[in-house]
Parts: C-alpha cells; structure tokens; sequence
C-alpha cells in the first residue's frame, strides 16, 4: 500500500495519530492542542474522532462509562470482515466490556494481576532479562529496543499462560498486526484470526490433556452464578492478555531505556538511592506513557462544548492526559522523586489497566537488571531511534553503545 | 491523622501502597486495604499524604 498522506492542515480540525512526525514525537502537538481554544480537537480521518488532551477532560471521560462506552477500544474502526465470520464474538474482555457484564469479566481476572500475584514472576523475568543481556554484553552496543525490551514481556506473558515460549517470533508478529499495523485492514485481520484459533488449539488440547496450575484450564472451568464462562470469554481473555500485555510493556520499557540512556544523571540518582525505585517507575510511566484507547460516545452529547455524536469515536489520550500542566508541574521533566503523581497511564476508572502491577514489574525488574550490569551506555545516533505510535507509543529500534 | 479509602471510588491503581507500602496493601483483586488501625504513626505522615496526593481516583481522605 502506497502511503500518500495528506499533510495536517490544522491540529485542532485534521490531526493525523499516524502522520510520522506525531508518531515519532507527539508530544509538542498534544501540548498544541491542549494550549489552544480547542483543547478537544477533532479529525475526520479514519472515519473521524475527537481528541481530549486534558488531564481533567481524559479522566472524566474515563469515568462516564455510560456515556463513553467501551463497544470498541481501538483507535481505527475495526477492519472489514471484522465482525463476520465464526470469531465475531470473541472480543477482549474486560477492555471490551461494559456493565453489567464488566463487572464479572473483570473480576475472574483480577486476583491473577494483584501485586501479591504477580509478585511470583519477578525472578523469572530477572532471569530473563539477563539472559537476554547475555547475549549481547560482550559486543559493546545492543539494540535495547528490539535485543531488549521486546523480548521481555512476550515471554512473560507467554509463561503465565502456559504456552510454548518458542512460539514468540508468532505472538510478536501477530500483535504487532493488530496494534501497530492499524492502517492495514487486511494485516490486523490475518492477525486475530491467528491469534484467536491459535487458542482454540490451545483450548481443544486442554480438553485432551487435562493440566494443573494452569490460567486457561482455570478460565475453561470458571463459572459465573452457577454456569461455565462462554468460551469466547475465555479466548478474549487469553488474546487481550497477549495483545494488550505484550506490545504495551515493551513500548514502556523500551521508552525508559532510551530515557535512561540520554540521562546519566537519572542512572547515577537511582544507584545512589535504590529506595527511589518504585515513585521512579511511576514517573517514568506518566512522562512515557504508550497507551491510547477509545470509546465510543453512547448517545448524542455537548461534551465541553463539542457536540458528539452517538457513535462517535473518542481517543483516550492518556500520554497527552499525563502532561498536562495543569496537573503536573514541569510536565515534561523526569523528576524521578516527583511528589504529586496522579498519572493514569494506566488509565482511570473501572477500565483501570488490570495488568497494571504486572507491567510495573517488568519495567522495574527490566531497568534495574540492565542498570546493574550496564551501568553507562548511549545512544549511538540519536537520530536513528524508530517509533511506532497510533494506539502504542514506543521505540522500536534503539541503538545504544556501552 | 486518620486515613480512610473510599473503596467504591477505588479501582485498584495500588499507588498509595507504591508511596506508603506500611499502611496500604492489596486485597484479593488489587484493590486498597489498609493495614493499620486507628492512628497513622507521625512518622509515616508524609508517606501517606504523598499516598493520597498520588491515587488517581482521589479515593484516600486523610483527617487531622
């Protein structure tokens, strides 16, 4: 597909989410935004949204579930064919959900992402990550993107679900597919229909070979008032934990990575002072935020000033959200012991990313095990970093030299 | 000082415990749960206002 973009007329009437140079750094155009008359713009690309890149306008939003609905979650309509065929019903629960069946879908999950249970996978990813930095350590440069962060919580999230960790250059292809190839309808098709007959194969074998201590025989058996949970229920789970738990931690991890290379300061503070450790993390999640979701607007609404449709599409912006002045003071500096930190990369609300305390850990447990064995690196040419952007924010190639 | 959680505004962030991990903990799905009774000992004051001034639901009220 030949990519001829119009150019961006105006921010405010024309933003592009996928335009190169908002993809790379859309940070001065959230802020633009924010600034202006307008701080809600609107586009009519991609079939039209509206953007909020206040802090006080995202969380409200955020919060009237009834009005803003979670019917779809992605920032493009969904690609043609999406909703035919035998997987129409499988969609990501709880993202996808809105109550009352909210409240269930979340919380069969929940207790599996509890800080007490995620606690479990923090050796295995310190193991991993320096295995990962094994393989690289004696060269002296590394791509800390795609050597790196990438590889961190596919295996993660592969292991939670029991299932094979070779299969990783797939999980990453296919959710890569559906989250970074948006513009693609075909590509994002091909790409949940592999995922989502990926675990019904998973599934039928569980039904052969009954195992134990496993998430998907757990999910296969729950019930809800005294019956089994439709298996779409649990083929949504099961691709929402891949998809959403995959490409969005790596784009955190992979933003603090570059952070930390250009910011030696910020190594020397946190190896001086390894309590700052965890109010760091959320600092470094408020300024790197890579997440962007959507609502769809329920019925026809004046929403400061904008008149929203029924049907209307409405882009979280929650990296644009996390920087706003009127929150957060120097919004656009890392202060790693910031004292007033109500950021929602996480989002807010019932939709509160239920991963939450699982991609925390792996941001923490993938800085601190490079920080301990890398203790100096560099970009090796700030301008050759990549980026992907759109629904994730995040480096995808990040040369660095040590 | 007194703290308390508002538990139907609370969707489990778990920053208070990131800022003050003696007073506040987790429940079975994440949510706050305050580990303390009655008074919060002087010296972890500061934690717990740095715990209200970071939940993004504004879900924690302190009282002096």
């Amino acid at each position: 597909m030949t990519d001829i973009r119009k150019p961006v007329a105006d921010l405010l009437t024309d933003y592009d989410i996928f335009d190169p140079e908002f993809v790379k750094n859309p940070y001065p155009g959230y802020s633009e935004i924010r600034e202006s008359q307008c701080p809600i713009a609107h586009t009519d690309r991609y079939q039209g949204s509206w953007l909020p890149t206040r802090y006080e306008d995202v969380v409200a939003i955020a919060q009237e579930f009834e009005t803003f609905t979670s019917r779809q979650i992605l920032v493009m309509p969904p690609a043609e064919g999406r909703n035919e065929g035998a997987y129409a019903g499988v969609a990501a629960p709880p993202i996808t959900s809105d109550p009352p069946d909210h409240h269930w879908h979340r919380r069969l999950i929940l207790p599996i992402f509890s800080p007490q249970s995620v606690a479990k996978y923090e050796q295995g990813t310190r193991d991993l990550c320096n295995a990962l930095i094994d393989e690289f350590i004696d060269k002296g440069t590394a791509d800390a993107a795609a050597d790196y962060a990438q590889h961190i919580p596919v295996r993660v999230i592969a292991t939670m679900l029991g299932v094979p960790l070779e299969m990783e250059p797939e999980f990453t292809e296919w959710v890569r597919g559906v989250l970074e190839n948006m513009t693609d309808g075909e590509v994002r098709i091909k790409a949940f229909r592999n995922i989502v007959e990926f675990f019904i194969g998973q599934v039928e074998d569980r039904k052969k070979n009954p195992r134990e201590n496993d998430l998907i025989t757990e999910l296969m058996n729950a019930e809800v008032e005294g019956k089994k949970v439709p298996i779409e229920y649990v083929l949504g789970v099961c691709q929402l934990m891949l998809v959403a738990g995959i490409d969005t931690t790596w784009s955190a991890i992979g933003s603090c990575m570059w952070h930390m290379a250009k910011h030696p300061e910020h190594r020397k503070q946190l190896r001086e002072n390894p309590d700052l450790w965890p109010t760091a993390i959320e600092e470094l999640l408020r300024v790197y935020a890579p997440v962007t979701m959507a609502r769809i607007v329920d019925h026809d609404i004046e929403f400061q000033g904008c008149p929203m449709k029924a049907g209307d599409r409405v882009l979280m912006a929650f990296p644009a959200a996390n920087r706003d002045p009127r929150q957060f003071e120097n919004p656009d500096e890392v202060i790693l012991d910031r004292e007033n930190n109500r950021h929602v990369a996480f989002g807010s609300g019932i939709h509160r990313c239920a991963g939450s305390n699982l991609a925390r850990l792996e941001v923490r447990v993938a800085l601190q095990t490079w920080l301990a064995r890398i203790p100096e690196f560099k970009l090796v040419d700030p301008t050759a970093v990549t980026w992907v952007g759109g629904q994730v924010h995040g480096p995808r190639s990040c040369m660095v030299k040590f | 000082m007194k703290v308390s959680v508002d538990y139907d505004s609370c969707h489990g962030h778990q920053m208070c415990a990131i800022a003050a991990p003696e007073i506040f903990g987790s429940d079975e799905i994440g949510n706050a749960k305050i580990l303390i009774t009655g008074e919060v000992p002087e010296a972890l004051h500061g934690k717990v206002r740095r715990a209200e001034s970071n939940c993004p639901e504004r879900a924690i009220t302190i009282s002096e």
